[in-house]
């Protein structure tokens, strides 16, 4: 009997899955894993642990230089600066996936959370991560300016290192939303 | 407290309500997610694609005509922005790490088909994807694909034939 194509075409887009339930799957799929000794998973535990622990000391670190592009000297380890939540066990590939640096169109793959960036350029990453019940949004783009969508649970952005090499990194408040092209040492701190 | 409109959420965040365009994105993620899933058969693409296009529709948001739907301009980035990936180096990555469609993963007809449209060529399985899956009328995906219509109806043609073909292999053993 000939294959009535265009019928099942037709009925696919009813089996495109849900992404709340693809999380939910991938979260069921890691507490599984969790139950049996993995070494992946507890790295990336550490990572959580390692990360918290820099959020509450992100914001201190200065940036006497002000609004320059993403920029990241040699040999400089690029950190992503986020809490990692419970809900992100289970979509640790997704999260680590989303540290991507791109330089002069060629994508490199920041595994795992941190690479050493091995000359010095301009890097852009976008990273997409959940945390408890709401989403962290971090936007970042290779020029002057940082567009996150607000609304949503505390952002933690981190722009190039400072001169004497440390990340800054700052919290943006969720209730604030800014205009694309705002930079973000700006907007924060109400001009530098 | 009335549900505010698309339009309505819109202009706040033109105005620079800061929860407005949170709302458009709480919204809309889903439908655009779900458009960019079904060209890249990957999750990670996919929510690259769609973060991509609220990235873009948020720059673009001044020279939006509120006069039209948001959810199917947004959807529209969101398409051209999942072909885009499917076009990069980076996708080709994601390719590679992506999770088989949930049917592939239990053997079933639907998984079958979604694997033999992955297996078709981008230039192929785009506007079947768009016209046959995503409902897109062939102008609207000769406007996205920017060819003409024609080309678009021909490999569809093409990419329906092929996949017939593979499906009946299947079917006959």
């Amino acid at each position: 009997m000939p294959v009535d194509i265009e019928e099942r075409l037709r009925g696919l887009a009813a089996t495109i899955p849900d992404p709340d339930e693809l999380v939910g799957r991938r979260l069921r799929a890691a507490v599984a894993r969790s139950r049996a000794p993995n070494r992946r998973l507890g790295r990336l535990l550490v990572i959580a642990a390692t990360m918290a622990a820099a959020l509450t000391t992100a914001a201190a670190f200065a940036d006497s230089q002000g609004q320059l592009p993403w920029k990241f000297q040699s040999s400089h380890v690029v950190r992503l600066t986020y809490r990692v939540g419970p809900r992100e066990v289970g979509t640790s590939r997704a999260v680590a996936r989303r540290l991507t640096c791109a330089r002069a169109g060629t994508v490199v793959t920041c595994w795992p959370l941190a690479r050493t960036a091995r000359t010095a350029a301009t890097y852009q990453f976008v990273v997409r991560a959940t945390r408890g019940l709401g989403t962290v949004w971090i936007f970042a783009t290779g020029k002057s300016s940082l567009a996150p969508i607000g609304g949503l649970p505390p952002v933690i952005a981190c722009r190039r290192p400072s001169a004497t090499g440390h990340q800054r990194c700052e919290t943006v408040r969720a209730d604030t939303v800014l205009p694309t092209g705002t930079p973000i040492y700006d907007a924060v701190h109400g001009g530098s | 407290m009335a549900v505010e409109t698309d339009r309505e959420l819109v202009a706040a965040a033109r105005a620079g309500r800061p929860d407005a365009f949170d709302g458009l994105v709480a919204r809309h993620w889903k439908p655009a997610w779900k458009a960019a899933y079904a060209l890249t058969a990957s999750h990670v693409a996919a929510e690259d694609a769609v973060q991509e296009a609220f990235v873009k529709a948020l720059g673009r948001l001044e020279t939006f005509d509120d006069a039209k739907p948001f959810g199917p301009w947004l959807r529209r980035i969101a398409v051209n922005c999942a072909l885009d990936e499917l076009r990069s180096r980076r996708a080709a990555r994601a390719r590679e790490q992506r999770l088989d469609p949930p049917s592939a993963q239990e053997p079933s007809e639907d998984g079958w088909l979604w694997a033999a449209l992955a297996e078709l060529r981008l230039d192929r399985r785009a506007p079947i994807v768009l016209h046959h899956v995503l409902g897109y009328s062939f102008d609207e995906v000769a406007e996205l694909l920017r060819l003409p219509r024609g080309t678009v109806a021909s490999r569809a043609s093409r990419g329906l034939a092929e996949l017939r073909h593979s499906l009946e292999v299947l079917d006959a053993r």
